[in-house]
């Protein structure tokens, strides 16, 4: 049986009437469930593509199918793995969209995403999290995702299955592999710059 | 133990939420494995890594611009209101055709079958007494206003014209009004001339009624009941949740005694002109109970 992600519900401002509000279309009911999750989605959005301005394609996204699709959530479901759902396979689209883009465009999104600038100042301008942050983006779809929703929303092993459609196995394994993928990126990146 | 048996653990070893026993194999497997111990230093290097993972907070801009895209959606909104709209129209005019019709259309008019109804019998008697003089009004006037305003304050809706068309001139003249018992029903009896003979209205709840009249759906529909023997015409309705009886010694069906209520020329035409079906017919047969009024 998948787990539920509960996380969300501990959110004060989401419960059951709110949720109720929004499926009717209260568009102020909408804008204070905007407002209690917009980070979080912003977040994940952020630190799966690796840049500011997909992150906001994302979640500008997410937060049109989120009203579009509201009336189609069942009350007795929840919310959270809903929502996380909904943001992960945002940002799967938005990867693939990015990938059919034209050659020029290609390249700078890849820039943007990889961190290819002049490394040399990477670790002088940057602080650690944004090495993290350029190294999580060079690896795999596959090995970002769980990492970024164990860290950033911290939901256990059997709530990433949940969101993602796979065993907690298949979980526990994607996050052995990206962590050690993770730290072999980040010694890389410093020995470029040593 | 193979290295492939551990490493899918590592992340949970190095994070502390690996299950117990395989926290022990998996510690024993690393004491006798290099390989899988350089495996989880690196694993909880990246870890570590992780723990620079942060929320970050989302542009200030991202409601109006995410709110700017969800125009579509009001577009959609905006469809839906159309279309709702169009239903209501539709609805409009079908209701306003039905209306069309059931005034275009003839009266429906048959000869009562079976017995007369005590309803029916009550009307007749009340009339009788009036035309012998027996029978004191609650309330005279001649003036439809007053008598119609007396109606309705004794709980009586009746739709008694007000504005009479040069025709009545000389013609119709309202006489007077009683509240009375008809048929275990509270019911007011009007009475009215036409050309200077008698016409007597009962009309009373139809819900109250025993045995009431026929109530047609998209037309008025009146059995003609032509007493021979006391030399009266009895027509006899039911309309907006109300029961009706005219008697009169009116010419042809009687039906002239429709214009206490009907002024207009068209609708005078209409009742003028009803075909009487002579089918000896009942408008209709009513399940038991339906409505509370059935087989009373």
């Amino acid at each position: 049986m998948p787990a539920s992600v509960t996380e969300l519900r501990k959110e004060p401002a989401v419960d059951r009437g709110l949720l109720e509000a929004c499926r009717q279309g209260d568009r102020e009911a909408l804008r204070v469930l905007f407002d209690a999750t917009k980070d979080r989605v912003y977040s994940i959005a952020f630190w799966y593509c690796g840049d500011a301005a997909s992150a906001k394609d994302v979640s500008q996204e997410v937060f049109l199918k989120l009203c579009a699709r509201i009336g189609q959530f069942r009350g007795d479901a929840d919310f959270g793995t809903w929502l996380y759902r909904l943001v992960v396979n945002t940002c799967i689209d938005e990867r693939r969209r990015r990938r059919r883009m034209v050659p020029l465009m290609k390249a700078e999104a890849r820039r943007q995403i990889t961190g290819l600038g002049p490394q040399e100042h990477l670790f002088a301008r940057h602080q650690r999290s944004e090495a993290v942050h350029v190294a999580l983006a060079q690896l795999s779809p596959k090995l970002r995702l769980p990492i970024v929703l164990r860290y950033l929303e911290e939901l256990s092993y059997e709530e990433i299955a949940a969101v993602l459609g796979c065993g907690k196995g298949t979980v526990a394994s994607r996050l052995s592999r990206g962590h050690r993928e993770l730290a072999r990126r980040l010694a890389a990146l410093r020995e470029a710059l040593e | 133990m193979a290295f492939g048996h551990v490493t899918r653990d590592l992340s949970a070893l190095c994070e502390g939420v690996l299950e117990e026993r395989r926290r022990r194999e998996v510690e024993e497997h690393l004491r006798s494995c290099e390989r899988c111990r350089r495996a989880y230093e690196e694993t909880c290097r990246g870890v570590e890594a992780c723990r620079e993972i942060s929320q970050v907070s989302a542009p200030e801009s991202l409601w109006d611009e995410s709110f700017v895209r969800t125009h579509p959606a009001r577009a959609r909104d905006w469809g839906v209101a159309f279309a709702r709209a169009a239903v209501l129209a539709a609805a409009v005019a079908a209701a306003f055709a039905v209306w069309f019709v059931g005034l275009r259309s003839p009266l429906e008019l048959r000869t009562a079958a079976g017995a007369p109804s005590a309803f029916e019998e009550a009307a007749r008697e009340a009339h009788a007494s009036r035309v012998t003089g027996k029978l004191e009004f609650d309330y005279r006037t001649d003036s439809p206003e007053a008598l119609r305003a007396w109606l309705e304050r004794a709980g009586f809706g009746i739709n008694l014209a007000l504005r009479r068309p040069p025709e009545d001139n000389g013609r119709f003249q309202v006489v007077g009004a009683k509240i009375v018992q008809a048929s275990g029903a509270r019911a007011a009896l009007v009475g009215y001339q036409i050309d200077s003979r008698p016409v007597t209205l009962l009309a009373a709840p139809l819900r109250e009624v025993a045995n009431p009249p026929y109530e047609g759906r998209f037309m008025k529909r009146v059995a003609l009941r032509a007493d021979a023997q006391h030399g009266v015409k009895l027509l006899s309705w039911g309309s907006d949740g109300q029961a009706y009886v005219l008697v009169s010694d009116l010419p042809g069906h009687g039906t002239e005694a429709c214009s206490i209520c009907h002024t207009s020329p068209e609708r005078r035409e209409l009742i003028r002109n009803a075909r009487l079906k002579d089918t000896h017919g009942q408008f209709g047969s009513r399940k038991p109970g339906s409505g509370g009024r059935a087989g009373r």
